[in-house]
């Protein structure tokens, strides 16, 4: 059985509103957390899957000979242009399945005019740009259309990053935060408990031995308030995910939280507790240390 | 021999406001029994402070164990306190533990764990006549009970010095002899013993040494004999052969 602690706090009011406190960091921190691990995963997917390809579409004439012979003239051109890595022709029925979710089954009929893609790999270390390949076909009648991903990709990227940051920013906040609170919740018990602290200097406690009652303290109530933020966060995420996997369609990549992700947020309940349990010591300390 | 208090021109004041002890010279041999007496507000409370490390004086020189309390580096304060021990005029014991757990306390602080506390306390508690009332909180004991939890606390951990302020004030006649008794078992195993009361007719009764304070000044009286005295060869009283005197 443990043993009962030397300090009373049944008579510190910090004891209730703590718990609710630190639960109500630890939820955001979790979700920021979760948020973060996300963005960082579309950053990644995004970066390592298209920042370095180009998209080609060649019109359609009407004439299948003719399409056939500029789309063979476009990957002979690419293959002999610096830069380019390779290029591969992206077959029609696989175009029509890319666009079902903004045309619908449109794209399954032979009326909708769908152009040749042809998808290009390059090395950007190179200097190519899409102007480059552009100025190749620019006798091409109808003309063709370059999509450089990396444009676009760039700027996503570059907002991705932003958000992670804003995410981080969010956390160190609440844990600031809780440790501000766990200051003021100390110095309030300290207050109260100054007669009991008398005591216990006078029959020969070290700093330490008190100052880690208060610790103990601290740190059993922000494994409550942990728990309680993460009781509520969970369950928040889950219904986050539940709700992104509708939108799990061809733009977007996985958007699930990994299990690095899912460790993390778990860890901030062992977190908060130590976070909690050292502030309080060094506030205690640090108080004692003003007294004879 | 050495003193094991020495008080050399200490005042003492609060704040801002008047000195409530001035000019305070004495010293305490080991093993010896003193009471301290006057009346209310004459400083004697605050000299107990003094001497149990509650303060620091503000002036003067205060040496306990032969080191200068006024430049004692805080961390060492621990250590000199627990050769202490002090009954508190209001007791001051933990309301939401228990007798054994109170008494427990200067055991627990210096990193005595389980079964030693565990024998120590009980046979303290029983020789205090509390081995009933271990597991009573200090509210469910009658004032004569907490001021034995009291006592057993301070001497728990085997002080080398004993202060106890008003001890018997609360008691009747039998628990005060009792208690008295209890003081002077431990004086005989070598604790010096300082009592500050009211209580001129225990004081006649055990002959002890007294030092007197009257507005914040201090005297002796009855069985003491005073540094400058001696120089003087004047002879105050007859000293008690077992216990030592306080010299002024």
């Amino acid at each position: 059985m443990l043993r009962q602690s030397d300090i009373y706090f049944g008579q510190d009011e910090s004891g209730r509103f703590l718990p609710w406190l630190i639960a109500f960091m630890v939820y955001l921190a979790a979700l920021s957390i979760a948020g973060l691990f996300i963005l960082n995963g579309l950053t990644q997917q995004f970066g390592a899957g298209i920042e370095n390809s180009m998209t080609i579409q060649i019109p359609v004439t009407g004439s299948p000979s003719r399409d056939i012979a500029r789309r063979t003239e476009v990957l002979q051109k690419l293959q002999r242009t610096s830069g380019v890595i390779s290029s591969a022709h992206i077959p029609v029925k696989r175009v029509a399945e890319l666009l079902r979710p903004w045309l619908g089954e449109a794209t399954q009929s032979d009326q909708l005019p769908l152009p040749q893609v042809i998808d290009v790999a390059v090395d950007r270390t190179r200097g190519i740009r899409s102007d480059d390949i552009h100025r190749l076909f620019e006798d091409f009648r109808p003309p063709i259309v370059v999509d450089d991903h990396g444009e676009w990709l760039s700027d996503m990227v570059n907002a991705l990053r932003s958000a992670e940051i804003v995410a981080i920013s969010i956390v160190v906040l609440t844990g600031l935060a809780t440790v501000g609170t766990v200051i003021f919740s100390t110095r309030a018990g300290l207050g109260l408990q100054k007669d009991t602290i008398a005591v216990l200097h006078f029959i020969g406690a070290k700093d330490d031995y008190i100052a880690r009652q208060f610790a103990m303290r601290a740190a059993w109530l922000g494994l409550k308030g942990g728990i309680g933020g993460l009781a509520v966060a969970l369950p928040t995420l889950a219904a986050l995910r539940f709700a992104i996997g509708d939108l799990n369609f061809g733009l977007l990549p996985d958007l699930n939280l990994s299990s690095s992700g899912w460790i993390s947020v778990a860890l901030i309940l062992p977190c908060v507790a130590i976070i909690a349990h050292l502030t309080a010591r060094s506030t205690v300390l640090g108080s004692l240390s003003e007294m004879f | 021999m050495s003193k094991i208090v020495q008080f050399e021109n200490v005042g003492l004041r609060y704040g801002l406001g008047p000195e409530i002890l001035q000019d305070i010279s004495f010293g305490l041999e080991p093993s010896s029994f003193h009471f301290l007496i006057g009346p209310s507000g004459a400083g004697k409370s605050s000299l107990l402070k003094l001497m149990y490390l509650a303060h620091r004086p503000t002036r003067g020189k205060v040496s306990l164990f032969d080191r200068n309390i006024s430049t004692l580096p805080r961390k060492d304060l621990p250590s000199v306190r627990r050769r202490i021990g002090v009954v508190f005029q209001e007791f001051r014991l933990l309301n939401h533990l228990s007798a054994f757990d109170n008494v427990a306390l200067p055991l627990r602080v210096t990193g005595l764990r389980g079964a030693e506390i565990k024998r120590h306390v009980e046979e303290l508690l029983s020789w205090v006549g509390l081995k009933d009332h271990l597991d009573s909180r200090p509210p469910t004991l009658s004032g004569g009970q907490q001021q034995r939890v009291a006592i057993a606390r301070a001497v728990i951990a085997r002080p080398q010095i004993l202060y106890a302020d008003e001890p018997t004030g609360n008691v009747d006649d039998r628990i005060a002899a009792r208690i008295m008794h209890l003081f002077e078992e431990l004086n005989k195993l070598g604790t010096t013993v300082v009592i500050a009361t009211h209580n001129k007719a225990m004081v006649r009764e055990t002959g002890h040494a007294v030092m007197s304070l009257e507005k914040g000044r201090l005297s002796l009286q009855g069985n003491a004999v005073s540094d400058a005295s001696q120089k003087k060869g004047i002879e105050v009283g007859k000293v008690p052969t077992r216990q030592r005197k306080p010299t002024v």
